[in-house]
């Protein structure tokens, strides 16, 4: 007997529903794994299921961002607020589907003499595995206003390789205010050689961020990979370069310092900074033993 | 609605580590006959869009004169991990040529469920065997670029065509292959006693004209495929899109999504699309990892 499997069907139905499948497993995955880590924590042994642990919980804004940044489009960017509202953060073991791309060709030569890292990533099934750890509560930060210490979180020993860092709204914490009921609010100049400085205002709703990560939560950004065998410290680096990559400034109207230019919805300008907010290579996550 | 198959997906597996037996186990053995076939979107044409999302939705038209593919390193194994059987050095295809090709067969093979089955387009080597869809001067431009994939092709709309041939130097693993068998998910293949298995490691040549990484989980925001900006990034006008051109090019994010996963250009889009062509027994998937 011979079972042929030719199930090509060139329909979009089809191709659609492939297409879903994708991030119901990576849903899935979180949502199981989540689980999970209930499971453990309740059992509160140290066999395969791992102790559990206090994790302090801190954000900061990336070193290399802290001044200025450049895109990848040559405009040098200065940030006066970059406002967050978050949700709850998890810290999985799976790895994260970031990969690096050996071969560098034309516009990324650029991208290297500007001093920007290119790294890609690849599509396909994130699989965060087992939830080893969260941070529960909801907060906000403005990342130009120094460093913040978030609510504690806790999780279990063992690897961390992945996690998900998420957008909440409303606002709540610190800095609610200066997110101003927003998902993000950033407000800033950008500088071209030959071009007229942009000063301009950013802002995104959880919708338009959800457009390209369900809920608002950007799935499986890198947490340094570690064992994690005690209570300790997770630090949440984020790299507002990252959301104004892709932003084409001159389609922003020049504005000024007292009357920034707001990127108007459905333009150019806030979808690539939308996109930006969802990209899981703009938040990174490392643990240090306290 | 979600909810039964997410369970199924997250606890399935559990419960296989857990260590129960092998409910299909049936006794005998069968053979598995690895094949690839391109479908009728690379051995005929993609079609522009007749209103059903089943072409590309901006008016163009895909034909492809090559589609070079090398196949490796496919691997039978079952739940613990123990290996039925594994393929020895590639393969070099040509999905154009019209027909279900032959990759390998593995006879013998113990009637259970084999899990984890997994393959890699890998780039070509010396070593790698040419097949009848192939000839040696693919091989040899596939060798000399180090490339896994090749695609030589034309655009059409209207009056304009752009010809395109890309290369990708990447090497791709696709694990855990699952597809949908009778109505259900089934994780790699099921041998029963004296049967012979086709499993078709179908390569899906409308990818690369994806504009998202991964479906919006907004329903109400489709994927399609497109041509104009691809086209558009041929920035000398000379009828021919290279890679090149396309990685000078930003990505047009009004029309596109990476989705979380930072492609920057319309080269590194495309090249992430690259890796997703492998699939398992027509629309069945496998996790992606590079190599």
């Amino acid at each position: 007997m011979t079972l042929r499997f030719n199930a090509f069907d060139p329909s979009k139905a089809r191709r659609a529903a492939r297409l879903s499948t994708l991030s119901v497993l990576a849903f899935a995955g979180l949502l199981g794994t989540g689980l999970v880590l209930e499971a453990c924590s309740a059992d509160g042994g140290d066999t395969t299921s791992g102790k559990r642990v206090v994790l302090h919980t801190r954000v900061d804004l990336e070193p290399s961002a802290a001044s200025s940044f450049t895109t990848a489009t040559g405009w040098k960017v200065t940030l006066t607020k970059a406002a967050l509202a978050t949700g709850p953060f998890y810290y999985f073991d799976g790895p994260p589907p970031l990969v690096r791309r050996d071969e560098q060709r034309g516009f990324q030569y650029a991208l290297r003499f500007l001093g920007i890292a290119v790294a890609h990533a690849h599509p396909g099934h994130y699989q965060a595995g087992n939830a080893m750890g969260e941070m529960l509560e909801p907060y906000s930060i403005d990342l130009l206003a120094g460093t913040a210490d978030f609510p504690d979180g806790d999780g279990i020993t063992g690897t961390f390789r992945s996690a998900r860092f998420s957008f909440g709204t409303p606002p709540t914490g610190p800095a609610a205010g200066a997110v101003g009921g927003h998902a993000a609010l950033t407000e800033g100049k950008a500088e071209k050689d030959g071009e007229s400085t942009r000063y301009f205002r950013a802002s995104a709703e959880l919708a338009d961020i959800a457009k390209s990560a369900a809920e608002g939560h950007v799935e499986g950004c890198e947490f340094h990979e570690v064992n994690v065998g005690a209570d300790g410290l997770v630090t949440v680096l984020v790299n507002p370069s990252v959301w104004f990559n892709l932003v084409d400034f001159t389609l922003v109207e020049p504005g000024s310092e007292a009357a920034p230019t707001e990127f108007a919805a459905g333009t150019q300008p806030q979808i690539a900074f939308a996109q930006g907010l969802a990209q899981l290579s703009a938040y990174k996550f490392t643990y240090s033993a306290q | 609605m979600f909810r039964p198959l997410i369970l199924g997906v997250v606890f399935g597996p559990g419960a296989v580590a857990c260590g129960s037996d092998d409910p299909t186990g049936s006794g005998g053995s069968g053979t598995v006959q690895f094949t690839t076939w391109g479908e009728e979107y690379i051995e005929d044409e993609i079609p522009a869009d007749p209103g059903d999302y089943s072409g590309f939705v901006d008016g163009w038209s895909v034909t492809y004169d090559k589609f070079l593919v090398n196949i490796q390193g496919i691997t039978v194994a079952d739940a613990s991990g123990k290996v039925g059987a594994a393929m020895q050095g590639s393969k070099l295809f040509d999905n154009t040529v019209p027909g279900v090709k032959s990759v390998i067969d593995f006879p013998g093979l113990e009637a259970k469920a084999w899990t984890h089955v997994s393959y890699q387009i890998a780039p070509v080597t010396a070593a790698t065997e040419l097949t009848a869809s192939a000839t040696q001067a693919d091989k040899d431009l596939m060798l000399q670029g180090g490339y896994s994939l090749y695609v030589d092709a034309t655009a059409t709309k209207d009056a304009v065509t752009k010809h395109f041939a890309w290369g990708f130097a990447i090497g791709t693993e696709y694990k855990q292959c699952h597809s949908e068998q009778d109505g259900r998910d089934e994780e790699g293949l099921v041998v029963t006693n004296n049967s012979s298995l086709e499993a078709q490691l179908t390569t899906h040549g409308d990818h690369l004209y994806y504009d998202r990484l991964q479906s919006s989980p907004d329903p109400a925001i489709q994927t399609s495929l497109r041509f104009d900006a691809l086209a558009a990034a041929d920035a000398n006008d000379d009828g021919e899109v290279t890679l090149q051109e396309l990685d000078a090019k930003p990505l047009d994010v009004v029309h596109y999504d990476p989705s979380g996963l930072g492609a920057a250009t319309h080269g590194a889009f495309v090249t992430s699309l690259a890796r997703t062509v492998g699939h398992f027994r027509g629309e069945g998937e496998c996790t992606i990892a590079s190599l």
